[in-house]
């Protein structure tokens, strides 16, 4: 659950960067590019957010790869930013939270994916009753038949039906199976039809109502992140957008213009008040200028392929540098390693003999003070400092009272050789000693 | 005015049917239609049923002639699927958070002056290519 919840925030986290290049891409470079370039590419990055697993990689040393104590590094460089707990041999993990705070934050996101997705499920359901209840089969021969020879000529099976609907203001594809194009019950015939109907047939063979239920997905498991609202919005633009590019390919300047004319008026005209907009388009006149112009444009250029490629290496990569290193574990094995090395008691004696070239008081009730007058270099591992006057330093992880060994002073340094959130005490060395301290008399 | 609900299927089809024909119309008006219509088989009895129903849900007025009872429809279809089609986006595209994903969703009818506002550009457009 730890390493889910963690794969799944790194993972947003990088596809949030991604999924950022691309919407302000899709800003400044619309004009420049096919559309539909920019719509394979974000069904890229819609896969990215769907997935937030990554598969797992040893993170490189910054020094170079020389072992597993060296693999880790990296990541102890990163965890080391928030965390101060490290294993006695170098080895970090990252803050193991306490069993029930994991579960919450699971539940926090679970509740919020379910409710999402049936919210969804549910509006969806919904309007789906509403289309069928105000739908009805065309009875005009004319139209049938047009209908008829377009399935023919984009090899379309009999499944896809044609029904007109009056509570639609624009046409629209529904059902992943047995799918139904839906018309306005506004009169539409010839050559308008065919384009129309070329329009939805494209929309179906080219999955793209697979890709809507797939983001609607990809946005229940990243609830979370504000971002996946704006990608959602700019995904389905380029899908119409990338249609529209389709719709036109061949035709020519007089023809472009027709199927602009329709567009036009089947967003303001020929809508009615009291109807639904088309499910899957945005509208507004903004937006219309947006698909008229792209429509139009004859100088727009295709990415390489090297940009395909840079897309799906930056998404595999989104969330790999957080895989879990192979020494990951479980919450419950680091339970029982700090376990195991907290249970170990170290002499209650103390005997200044044990302590060459360090400078040694007593309070006023006799417990010796030991002062280190030179500290050693910081080498690699986890530093903390007294935080108080004196600072106890005990033979046994329960830092009773009586097994009290001698204090240390303010500021002094000591070395963190085991610490966990479950625990109240760290396991440290000082002056070569090694014991335990109150974590509530240290500064980490 | 009579305050609308949200018809049952089967009440709505019933309506569907009024809406087609001319006022006033009788049950068996309706029971031909519908089982022309809609394929399967109607019993008198249920049509009676749902048009008392709807009488009571103010969609009907009823007077009886002679032998013979005849309905009219008290809402018109444009009203009553202005009615549904508000009452969903009411409810669905209502500003809650949950409709953030309605980024994908949003209405964007446009009013006379913006068609023709985007035709002039269009032909600006045009012109400059």
């Amino acid at each position: 659950m730890n390493l889910f919840l963690n794969q799944l925030a790194h993972t947003s986290i990088m596809m949030t960067v991604i999924a950022g290049f691309y919407i302000l891409a899709g800003v400044w470079m619309r004009k420049n590019y096919f559309a539909e370039d920019f719509y394979d590419v974000g069904k890229i990055i819609l896969f990215g957010f769907l997935i937030p697993f990554r598969p797992r990689v040893t993170v490189m040393s910054l020094k170079g790869f020389s072992g597993p104590k060296s693999t880790v590094n990296l990541q102890k460089t990163i965890t080391a930013m928030y965390t101060e707990h490290f294993e006695s041999d170098g080895r970090a993990v990252l803050p193991t939270v306490t069993g029930s705070t994991v579960n919450i934050i699971f539940l926090i996101w679970l509740l919020g994916f379910l409710v999402v997705l049936f919210y969804q499920l549910i509006k969806y359901v919904r309007f789906k009753s509403m289309l069928r209840r105000w739908s009805e089969d065309f009875s005009e021969v004319q139209i049938v038949k047009i209908f008829q020879e377009m399935k023919k000529e984009f090899g379309i099976n009999s499944e896809l039906r044609l029904k007109k609907c009056a509570c639609i203001s624009g046409p629209m594809l529904i059902q992943l199976s047995d799918p139904v194009i839906l018309l306005t019950d506004h009169p539409v015939t010839g050559e308008d039809l065919k384009l129309i109907l070329r329009h939805e047939m494209i929309h179906l063979k080219r999955k793209d109502l697979w890709f809507r239920w797939a983001l609607l997905l990809a946005a229940a498991v990243n609830w979370f992140n504000p971002v996946i609202y704006i990608f959602s919005g700019v995904f389905n633009d380029f899908c119409e957008l990338s249609c529209d590019e389709k719709v036109t390919e061949n035709m020519s300047e007089s023809g472009k213009y027709r199927y602009s004319m329709i567009l036009i008026h089947l967003a303001g005209r020929y809508s009615k008040q009291g109807t639904l907009f088309s499910a899957f388009s945005r509208g507004g006149k903004g937006y219309m200028k947006k698909r008229l112009y792209s429509i139009m444009n004859t100088t727009k250029k295709k990415f390489g392929p090297a940009v395909l490629m840079i897309c799906i290496l930056s998404v595999l990569c989104a969330g790999t540098a957080f895989a879990a290193s192979p020494n990951w574990k479980t919450d419950e094995e680091i339970q029982k390693e700090m376990e195991e090395a907290f249970s170990e008691v170290f002499s209650n004696e103390f005997n200044e003999d044990d302590f060459p070239g360090m400078i040694i008081t007593y309070d006023e009730k006799g417990i010796p003070i030991v002062l280190d007058p030179n500290p050693p270099a910081m080498k690699e591992g986890v530093y903390a400092t007294g935080r108080y006057e004196k600072n106890g330093f005990y033979s046994s992880s329960d830092c009773a009272s009586s097994n009290l060994v001698f204090y240390i002073l303010k500021g002094q340094q000591v070395e963190v050789l085991d610490s966990s959130y479950t625990t109240a005490a760290a396991k440290v060395k000082y002056a070569g000693a090694t014991g335990y301290m109150k974590k509530t008399k240290v500064k980490f | 005015m009579t305050a609308i609900n949200k018809l049952p299927d089967a009440e709505f089809e019933i309506m569907k049917i009024v809406w087609q024909l001319s006022p006033p119309v009788t049950s068996s008006m309706l029971m031909e239609l519908l089982t022309k219509e809609g394929g399967k088989a109607w019993k008198l009895q249920t049509i009676h049923t749902l048009l008392g129903r709807l009488v009571e849900r103010g969609f009907l007025k009823t007077r009886k002639s002679g032998k013979e009872r005849f309905f009219e429809p008290l809402i018109g279809r444009d009203e009553y699927l202005q009615y549904e089609t508000q009452s969903f986006v009411k409810q669905y595209y209502g500003g809650s958070r949950l409709n953030l994903i309605n980024a994908m969703y949003q209405n964007g009818s446009l009013k006379d002056d913006e068609i023709d506002e985007l035709i002039q550009w269009m032909n600006d457009q045009r012109k400059k290519q």
